[in-house]
């Protein structure tokens, strides 16, 4: 359908063509062209994010009915509400300490395989299969794998602390534990292809500079900190928006391996979010805590951007 | 970044590496096919597929997933099409808008998202879950930027042999931006079919549940425990495809990925 | 043509603009009322002519504790009943767990097109009396021969649900083992300290674990009988009132506490729900905690003799407490697709079938009269371990049952967990749950 629109306001193609200059016969659909295939588009982004952005701020300042229905102008008592939540700030604490952990052991695990990667590439299939199996999984299928080789006394992981005799490991059982397996599996499911990004990054640096280094530098040292780091920073600072974004986001995981617990030790902002909504029915501090989130999340993503444009990003 | 090929810590790292990342994987598999008795059995994938209407989330994910890589890629290309080759007034505003769509993502306003879809009467449906995808910023961006790089040169000498505007835009640029095309749709595929929340707050029922959310379903706390062997039984099915599919197509995806946000 | 589908393509951009806007501005749910519910897929009831006779058909959603087997008995049961009722057909729907279909309940309630049957947990009722979204029941009830103690707590002087899929906490144990360690196997032990000392007989002559107790997911539900032992249960009856930091309370969870620190029969820790039946299969503990509807399941994974009892007692009288499911009967119905939902509820819950789902899934029959159905009485004769929870029944009292109750629930769960952890002394942990228990709870209290 759209494809009808382009030629919409195209004259009729004229067989003596050539003849006539090029400009002019562009000119209708310079005028009216560009509105009609942006019209659809554009309405789908309006109704899906710009209306819902202005609506979720809105929201959170409306008094809310059980239903969630709005019943009245509340000015900060949602806010106030989401705030007096003990589990509220318990989240926000776990999801500091989660992000932080998961961000920078991400994107340091991303480094060192797409170090020990590069120089392999082009190699061995199976090892690639293995090492991006997890990236081309959903989160869902790798926490369950998780569950299964996790679960206290039957599953391996349990069984082969058992063989070199430590007994009665639960890591999901203890708030600590369980918060490090979140951060362990965002790891194990992220670093991979963050690792991507940064070998790219790696591949893009000239032949010529990566030879002229190795003969002037053979250590490494100072070419690393002078040249490699400062050509791969805008990389970094991207993976590191998007290590950080995806973390804040986390809910998957948390479902299935811990449903927030051990007493509310794994219980993340999304999955609070969650379950405010979707499972306490608890409306007012949802909305508030839903714009904080809408707040934050778009901060990320929009500096993950910016960290692209350094590197090589045209907004015109 | 000279790591030697043959060093033999190099050769342990990359062991140590497949066994990390492959292993579990690996046991899951092993764990579904190995009878308690000894032995090959299909016994557990047959009780997993009994267990929960999986052939019906398949054909829901190919159905949503699919339906949004063709809407997606639709628009994608027109508006980018546009953006790379047109000037017109308000051409900044409606780039921002696309902007927009990948700065604000989905789980930001999950709430408001529920609430127009539920307004819509369009809960519980393979339509409601794709509504909100349906433009994609980062397709806008990648044919932008395909499109700008075809010459100019192409374009004026098709219009010479008389196509129109959108001749040229089929025989001219769309074939030009078929390695993007591609790089969009391993992204786009993997994000989709991946997606968790959304699919599960919208869907009710096995008509618009995607087999992620079925799979999630399994590893739910139950009256008498969880059944293990289904668990890992029902994540094979899952992750067995998309294994197979990789595998045969290991570099190529693997590139799709490091070119996704390649503007 | 070409300007006839450039206009098309103009309205229809309109329209959309339209409906957008319309929908960012007005998306409160409940704004639309019932009136919305026409154009829905999600639709729930609606009647059909068909060939002159005219068919009432409705969708019931149905949560089961496990996919499998249980959603195929489910249809069958449903399949059974439209063809013995023609003129009525019933689309068995399964939602997911009890929360999960809970939740889908309410989203339809808040859309203005709730399923007009659902199984929802018994302890929902506060929520959805709160929600306006259920009717009273106390017909079917009434006319029905249900152990009383099902039927507890009334509440607003009505009956709301029919009790359906029910279970207790029992004590499972390893004859076997207990036979191997020089004990009775011919029953559990009976006092807490009897448990005590029965567990650290087998951990010194077997070396297996003396006993297991999960404390995850729903912690309160194990824990229930522990407390009401000691004399007090979580909560009362009318929704708001919580007990959390009664002494009795205190000192359930004391034992609980002493079990792993003190006798050291149990590992400390948190024990999940999930793997706790699977460690008493695998032999790793000789007793355990868990739901009656876990028999079943228990009984086809154990290669050795399984004994299931009522749970020990500190005090003189024995206690277990209630769990499980009951049929709903929606709000804002049409008559006839009303009487039609009402000869399903009951039909379900008749004898026969009560106890047909019963054998087949565990849980307890509804009624005294199941249990004079020729093949229940085969199969309580084969397992004889299927009647010690209906026997546990005179001493059930009711699971914890609050207004906002998954967040009254899981306040309590933390706070379990976090003694168990050794995070918290009992006391301030249980103080803190029962104020913010009452916090939550203080805008229901009238």
């Amino acid at each position: 359908m759209s494809t009808t629109v382009v030629s919409e306001a195209e004259p009729e193609p004229q067989p003596g063509g050539p003849a006539q200059p090029a400009p002019r016969r562009r000119r209708p659909f310079t005028v009216l062209g560009p509105y009609a295939v942006l019209a659809l588009p554009a309405a789908l982004v309006v109704g899906f994010v710009a209306i819902p952005i202005v609506q979720t701020a809105v929201r959170s300042f409306d008094l809310l009915g059980v239903r969630g229905q709005v019943t009245g102008f509340g000015g900060l008592s949602n806010y106030r509400a989401l705030f007096s939540q003990p589990l509220f700030l318990i989240s926000l604490k776990n999801t500091l300490v989660y992000a932080a952990a998961s961000v920078v052991l991400c994107v340091v695990v991303a480094w060192l395989l797409a170090q020990l990667l590069s120089a392999r590439f082009g190699a061995s299939r199976p090892l690639l299969v293995s090492v991006f199996s997890p990236t081309v999984m959903p989160m869902i299928a790798a926490a369950n794998i998780w569950l299964y080789f996790l679960a206290p006394r039957i599953g391996l992981f349990g069984q082969l602390l058992g063989a070199i005799g430590v007994h009665g490991s639960n890591l999901l059982g203890e708030p600590g534990s369980a918060l490090g397996v979140l951060v362990a599996l965002f790891v194990w499911k992220f670093a991979p292809y963050f690792a991507l990004f940064i070998m790219a990054g790696l591949q893009a640096i000239p032949q010529s500079v990566r030879e002229a280094l190795r003969t002037e530098d053979p250590t490494g040292r100072y070419a690393f900190r002078r040249v490699v780091l400062p050509m791969l920073a805008p990389m970094l600072a991207f993976v590191t928006t998007m290590a950080l974004l995806y973390s804040v986001e986390t809910i998957d995981s948390v479902y299935v391996l811990t449903q927030g617990g051990p007493n509310n030790g794994t219980s993340l902002v999304m999955y609070y979010l969650y379950q405010l909504g979707f499972n306490y029915f608890s409306w007012g501090p949802a909305a508030a805590l839903s714009a904080l989130l809408m707040a934050s999340l778009s901060t990320l993503s929009g500096l993950s951007l910016i960290g692209l444009e350094r590197r090589a990003f045209h907004w015109q | 970044m000279a790591v030697s090929r043959r060093h033999p810590l190099t050769v342990l790292a990359l062991g140590f590496v497949a066994v990390i990342w492959g292993f579990p994987t690996l046991w899951v598999l092993y764990a579904t096919f190995a009878s308690p008795r000894g032995g090959f059995t299909l016994g557990n994938l047959a009780e997993a597929f009994a267990s929960a209407p999986f052939a019906q989330y398949a054909v829901n994910t190919v159905l949503i997933v699919g339906g949004l890589l063709i809407m997606q890629t639709i628009f994608g290309a027109l508006v980018g099409f546009v953006l790379a080759r047109y000037d017109f007034p308000g051409k900044s505003l409606i780039t921002g808008l696309f902007l927009l769509q990948i700065v604000v993502p989905v789980y930001a306003i999950l709430i408001q998202e529920y609430e127009i879809v539920q307004g819509l009467h369009m809960l519980n449906t393979k339509t409601g879950i794709m509504l909100p995808y349906l433009v994609s910023g980062i397709a806008v961006l990648s044919f932008r930027q395909a499109f700008r790089a075809v010459p100019r040169e192409l374009e004026e000498a098709a219009r010479l042999d008389g196509y129109d505007t959108i001749g040229v835009f089929l025989r001219v640029y769309l074939p030009r931006a078929v390695p993007a095309a591609l790089a969009f749709a391993v992204i786009s595929v993997t994000y989709h079919w991946t997606d968790f929340l959304w699919p599960l707050i919208v869907t009710n029922t096995a008509s618009a549940r995607p087999i992620v959310v079925g799979l999630a379903m399994v590893a739910e706390a139950s009256e008498s425990g969880l059944q293990w062997n289904l668990l890992a039984a029902a994540t094979a099915i899952v992750i067995i495809p998309v294994l197979v599919v990789f595998a045969s197509g290991t570099r190529r995806i693997l590139s799709a990925f490091a070119s996704t946000f390649d503007w | 043509m070409r300007s006839k589908s450039m206009r098309s393509v103009l309205a229809a951009v309109g329209a959309f603009a339209l409906l957008a806007a319309g929908c960012g501005g007005a998306a409160a749910p409940a704004s639309t009322g019932a009136s919305g519910s026409t154009g829905s897929t999600s639709g729930s009831a609606s009647s059909s002519a068909q060939a002159g006779s005219k068919t009432v058909a409705f969708d019931f959603d149905y949560p089961v504790g496990v996919s499998g087997p249980l959603a195929t008995i489910m249809t069958n049961l449903v399949n059974q009943f439209n063809s013995t009722h023609p003129g009525i057909k019933v689309t068995p729907v399964f939602a997911g767990s009890y929360q999960q279909t809970l939740a889908k309940v309410e989203t339809g309630i808040q859309a203005g097109n709730p399923p007009p049957v659902a199984v929802l947990n018994h302890t929902a009722v506060f929520d959805l009396l709160h929600l306006q979204a259920i009717q009273p029941l106390d017909s079917i009830v009434q006319q029905g021969d249900f152990y009383p103690a099902m039927l507890k707590p009334e509440v607003q002087g009505h009956y709301w649900s029919v009790p359906f899929q029910r279970s207790t906490v029992v004590l499972y144990y390893n004859k076997t083992l207990f036979q191997k360690a020089g004990l009775d196997p011919s029953h559990g032990p009976t006092t807490l300290s009897q448990l005590v000392s029965d567990a650290q007989t087998i951990q010194q002559k077997t070396g297996v674990t003396g006993i297991e107790i999960p404390s995850d997911g729903t912690v309160y539900w194990e824990f229930q009988p522990f407390a009401i032992d000691q004399g007090s249960n979580l909560a009362g009856n009318n929704g708001t009132t919580t007990y959390f930091n009664s002494p009795a309370v205190e000192k359930g969870l004391q034992f609980w506490m002493d079990l792993s620190h003190k006798y050291k029969v149990e590992p400390a820790g948190i024990l999940p729900w999930n793997t706790v039946p699977n460690d008493f299969e695998a032999e790793k503990t000789a007793m355990i905690v868990h739901s009656s509807g876990s028999l079943a399941s228990i009984l086809q994974n154990s290669k050795f003799q399984v004994g299931a009892s009522f749970m020990p007692k500190g005090t003189a009288t024995d206690v277990t407490n209630l769990g499980g499911g009951d049929f709903y009967l929606m709000k804002g119905i049409s008559p006839s697709v009303q009487t039609a939902a009402i000869t399903f509820i009951k039909w379900m819950t008749a004898p026969d079938q009560a106890a047909s789902w019963s054998m087949q899934t565990g849980y307890i029959a509804v009624s005294p009269a199941d249990y004079k159905v020729p093949a229940m009485v085969a199969y309580t004769k084969k397992y004889p371990q299927a009647l010690v929870a209906p026997a546990q029944l005179q001493y059930a009292e009711p699971e914890l049952s609050t207004y906002q109750l998954n967040q009254v629930q899981d306040i309590f769960d933390s706070a379990v967990q976090s003694v168990l952890d050794g995070q918290s002394p009992i006391k301030t942990a249980l103080d803190k749950a029962q104020q913010q228990a009452q916090a939550v709870l203080a805008p229901y209290k009238t």
